[in-house]
C-alpha cells in the first residue's frame, strides 16, 4: 500500500505539490500523469525518500518515509526518471552490490541476476561494463535493479524512457503480474497512451494539484481516449 | 530480509559500499562510443610523486630536521586536504538517487564514507611525503620509524582537514552556486598543487645559501596543524608534550563528528535539493566570450565561423575537464610572468618565449576535441557548415582563448625587457605567429570540436604535437631574435596566404547553399 496524506512541498515560494491525498491498494496499477513541471518526480522522490516533504506525510507499506525511512526503503522498488546506475560496473557488479545493500540472501542475488537479466535479453552482456551499453540497455539494467529485492511497492518514474517495442511489452505484462501477486504499482508517466492500457487508476496532477482521479474509462468523454480528455482537462483549468 | 536498525552499523552493507567505491573509483572510465580506456585514476600517482618530489627544494631551506618536517606536514596537509571536491552535479545526483533510495542506516554509510575517504586520501598522501621523506631519510638523517609515525599522524590529520573543507564547500554551495563553488574549489586545489614548489624557490632567492629557516623561535607555528603532527610522538611529560597530542585528537575526532553529520538523511536531502534547484541564471560571461563579442561587434567575427567558435569557448568555459586544463596553464603562465618580474630578469625573451607559447597553443588545439557530452556534437556534423568554417571557428576560439589570458602575460613578461619599436614589431609576430601556427595545424588535420569524450594522463600524439609546434614556435622565435622585420614580413605573407587558403575551402557546396543566394 501506498499512501500520500495532505502532502505539500514547497521551493522557497514555488509550490511544487499542494496538499496531495491519494491511496494506492495492495494489487492495483495506479498512473500519476501530469504534463511537465507538474510534480511528478516531486512526489516520486518524497516517496523514496531523497526529499522531505514540506508538509503532509507518505507512506510505503504503512511506514512514513520520513520517520522510518529504511523500513519503508526496504519495501519499496524505486525507478528514477534520470535511470541512474554505476556505468562503470558490470551488471552482475551493479545488481550484487544493489543486493547486498538490501541484504539479499548472498546465495540468492545470483540467480535473481541472472533471472532478471534473462527477461530483458541482457544475459549474454552480464559481466560486460555498462558504459557502453545503449540507453534503453542501461534503464533494463535499472529496472532490474528496482526489481531485485522484489519489493511490495514499485515506484516507477518514467520507466518507458529509452525501452524498445520488445521491452515495453516485458514491462506491461510484468506490471499486471505485480498486480496480481498483490502488490502496489505507482506509475508517473507523461505518455497517457501506456498509462490508459496498463493502469487500473489515474491520478491527473496539474501545478501541484490532483484535479481528477478515476478508473481511465471513466475520466474519458464519449468518444474520446484518456490523452484527448486529460489535455481538454489542463486546458480547461486555464494557463 | 531482515528489519534493519538505522542505529546499528550493517557490516555487510560497509564492505558493500567500500567494493562499490573502488571499484567506482579507481576503475578506469571507457569512451562510450569507441569502447577504449581514458585512463585510470591511478595516473595521478606520476603527478602526486612528481608534485612530491618539487617540495625538496623547500626542505633544503631548513635549519633542522624538525622545521623540515613542519614544512613537508604544512605542505602535504594543503594539498591533500584541497584534493576532495564534490562531485559534478549530474554524478552527485546519480549517486545520491541509487545509494540514498537504498535501506542503508546513516551509520552504516558514515563508517563507509570514511573509510574510503581514507583509503584515497593514503595514496594522494604517500605519493606526496615519499620524495620528501626519501630527502630527510637521507640528509638528515631522521630514522624510519619516525617517517613512518610522521606518515600515519599526516594521514589522519589531513583525513580531518579534509572533510573541515568538503564541509565548508557544500555549506557554501548551499547558500550560493553549487556549480561555482567547485570552480573556485578546483582552482585553488590547481593553484595550490602548481604553486607548491614556490616557497622553497622564494626563499632561496630572498636569502643567502647559508642562512636556513628554523621554525623554532615562531610560537604562531605551534599552533598549527603542521607543528602537531611532527610534535605528537617521541618522549616527554607536561603540558607542552600533550598537548600537540590532544589537538591532534580533538581535530580528529571533531572531524568524525562533522562527517557523521553531512552523511546524515537530513543533510542529504538538503544537499539534493541544491543539487535539484540549479540556478536558471549562468553568471557573467567569460572573459573570452566578451573578447569574441566584441569582435564580432567590430566586424572582425561573423558568419558560421563566430557560432563555432562561441559554442567551443562556451562549452570549454562549462566543462570540468577544459575548465581544469586551461586553468593549470594559465596558473604556470602566471608564475612564469610573477617569476621573471620577482627577478627582475626577462625570464621570457627569446628562444623559450615562442616554445612556451607555441606548446600553449598545442594543448588547447587538443583540448578543443574533448567534451563530456561528445554526444552532442552532431550538431556540427548535421548543420549546413563547411568542414573550413568549423576549423576558421576553431581557430577563432583558440585565439581568442590564447590572446585573452596567455597572450597577455606572456606580453607582459617580455616587453619591459625590448625597445618600443622591437616591442611593437615581435608582438606582431608573436600573434601572426600563433595565427599561422593554427592554420597550418587546422589544414594538415581538421578537428571535430567537442567530439571525443575527455581522456586522462598524457598522450604521446599531443606531446610530439606540443614539442613540434614548440619547435616552431622557437625556431621563429630565433630568427627574430636574429633578424626582426624580415621575419615579420614572411610570417605576415604567410598569414595573408594560409587565410585565404582557408577562405577558399569556406565556400558552401553548392548543395548546401541558401536557394537564390
Amino acid at each position: 500500500m501506498l499512501e500520500l496524506l495532505d502532502l505539500s512541498k514547497r521551493y522557497g515560494e514555488v509550490v511544487s505539490l499542494d496538499r496531495i491525498n491519494l491511496v494506492v491498494p495492495p494489487g492495483e496499477v495506479y498512473g500519476y500523469v501530469g504534463p511537465n513541471g507538474a510534480g511528478k518526480s516531486t512526489t516520486a522522490r518524497i516517496l523514496s525518500g531523497l526529499l522531505r516533504p514540506t508538509s503532509g506525510e507518505a507512506k510505503i507499506g504503512g511506514h512514513s518515509v520520513v520517520t522510518d525511512v529504511l523500513a519503508a526503503r526496504q519495501k519499496l522498488g524505486y525507478l528514477p526518471e534520470s535511470g541512474a546506475i554505476f556505468e562503470k560496473l558490470t551488471p552482475r557488479e551493479y545488481l550484487g552490490s544493489v543486493g547486498e545493500l538490501y541484504r539479499l540472501e548472498a546465495k540468492a542475488i545470483g540467480p535473481r541476476i541472472e533471472e532478471l537479466l534473462a527477461l530483458f535479453v541482457l544475459s549474454p552482456r552480464i559481466d560486460e561494463r555498462m558504459d557502453t551499453f545503449s540507453k534503453g540497455m542501461k534503464q533494463k539494467i535499472a529496472w532490474c535493479a528496482a526489481l531485485l529485492h522484489q519489493p511490495e511497492v514499485l515506484l516507477l518514474d518514467e520507466p518507458l524512457n529509452g525501452l524498445d517495442a520488445e521491452a515495453v511489452r516485458v514491462v506491461k505484462d510484468l506490471l499486471r503480474r505485480y498486480a496480481a501477486e498483490g502488490r502496489t504499482v505507482f506509475y508517473t508517466s507523461h505518455l497517457l497512451d501506456i498509462v490508459e492500457k496498463v493502469c487500473d487508476r489515474v491520478g491527473v496532477l496539474y501545478r501541484g494539484r490532483l484535479i481528477a482521479e478515476g478508473r481511465p474509462a471513466d475520466l474519458c468523454g464519449e468518444g474520446e481516449n484518456l490523452e484527448a480528455a486529460l489535455v481538454r482537462r489542463w486546458r480547461e483549468e486555464g494557463p | 530480509m531482515k528489519p534493519l536498525d538505522d542505529r546499528r552499523i550493517d557490516r555487510r552493507q560497509v564492505s558493500a559500499l567500500l567494493l562499490l567505491y573502488r571499484r567506482l573509483g579507481f576503475r578506469a572510465a571507457r569512451d562510450s562510443g569507441t569502447g577504449k580506456s581514458k585512463g585510470g585514476p591511478l595516473l595521478i600517482i606520476p603527478s602526486y610523486l612528481l608534485f612530491g618530489g618539487l617540495l625538496i627544494p623547500t626542505l633544503e631551506a631548513a635549519a633542522e630536521a624538525r622545521t623540515a618536517l613542519i614544512m613537508l606536514a604544512t605542505a602535504v596537509l594543503g594539498m591533500s586536504a584541497l584534493t576532495l571536491i564534490p562531485d559534478a552535479l549530474e554524478t552527485q545526483q546519480a549517486r545520491i538517487e541509487i545509494l540514498s533510495t537504498k535501506p542503508v542506516g546513516e551509520r552504516t554509510f558514515a563508517l563507509a564514507q570514511a573509510l574510503t575517504n581514507l583509503r584515497s586520501l593514503a595514496i594522494v598522501v604517500s605519493c606526496l611525503l615519499l620524495p620528501g621523506s626519501w630527502w630527510l631519510k637521507s640528509t638528515m638523517d631522521v630514522p624510519i620509524p619516525t617517517l613512518l609515525i610522521f606518515g600515519v599522524l599526516t594521514l589522519f590529520c589531513a583525513f580531518a582537514l579534509q572533510i573541515l573543507w568538503l564541509s565548508l564547500l557544500l555549506a557554501l554551495a548551499a547558500r550560493l552556486s553549487y556549480e561555482r563553488i567547485r570552480t573556485a574549489a578546483q582552482a585553488i586545489l590547481m593553484t595550490v598543487l602548481l604553486t607548491s614548489w614556490l616557497p622553497g624557490f622564494v626563499f632561496r632567492a630572498l636569502r643567502a645559501d647559508d642562512d636556513l629557516a628554523s621554525f623554532r623561535d615562531a610560537p604562531w607555528i605551534e599552533a598549527l596543524p603542521p607543528s602537531w603532527v611532527v610534535d605528537a610522538y617521541g618522549q616527554g611529560s607536561g603540558p607542552n608534550f600533550y598537548a600537540p597530542r590532544l589537538a591532534l585528537a580533538a581535530l580528529f575526532i571533531g572531524a568524525l563528528l562533522l562527517r557523521r553529520y553531512t552523511t546524515t538523511r537530513q543533510h542529504q536531502r538538503r544537499l539534493f535539493e541544491v543539487i535539484l534547484q540549479p540556478p536558471a541564471k549562468t553568471g557573467r560571461p567569460s572573459l573570452e566570450l566578451r573578447v569574441l563579442g566584441l569582435l564580432a561587434r567590430l566586424g572582425l567575427a561573423k558568419g558560421p565561423s563566430l557560432g563555432v567558435a562561441r559554442l567551443i569557448l562556451l562549452a570549454m568555459a562549462r566543462e570540468d575537464h577544459a575548465r581544469l586544463r586551461r586553468m593549470s596553464l594559465r596558473v604556470l603562465m602566471l608564475l612564469n610572468v610573477g617569476a621573471a618580474w620577482m627577478m627582475g630578469l626577462p625570464l621570457m625573451a627569446g628562444v623559450p618565449t615562442g616554445t612556451l607559447a607555441a606548446m600553449l597553443l598545442a594543448t588547447e588545439l587538443d583540448l578543443i576535441k574533448d567534451s563530456q557530452q561528445a554526444g552532442a556534437a552532431w550538431i556540427l556534423e548535421a548543420a549546413p557548415i563547411h568542414k573550413a568554417e568549423i576549423s576558421a571557428g576553431a581557430r577563432l576560439s583558440l585565439l581568442v582563448s590564447f590572446w585573452s589570458y596567455s597572450g597577455p602575460l606572456l606580453v607582459l613578461g617580455v616587453l619591459p625587457s625590448l625597445s618600443p619599436w622591437i616591442g611593437l614589431a615581435w608582438l606582431l609576430a608573436l600573434f601572426l605567429s600563433t595565427y599561422n601556427l593554427l592554420s597550418l595545424a587546422l589544414i594538415i588535420r581538421a578537428p571535430r570540436p567537442l567530439s571525443r569524450e575527455p581522456r586522462g594522463g598524457f598522450h604521446l600524439a599531443t606531446l610530439l604535437v606540443a614539442f613540434l609546434f614548440g619547435t616552431l614556435g622557437g625556431l621563429t622565435q630565433a630568427a627574430f631574435d636574429f633578424a626582426p622585420l624580415p621575419v615579420v614580413a614572411l610570417l605576415l605573407l604567410l598569414a595573408l596566404l594560409l587565410r585565404h587558403r582557408v577562405r577558399d575551402r569556406a565556400q558552401l557546396p553548392k548543395k548546401l547553399a541558401p536557394q537564390g543566394a
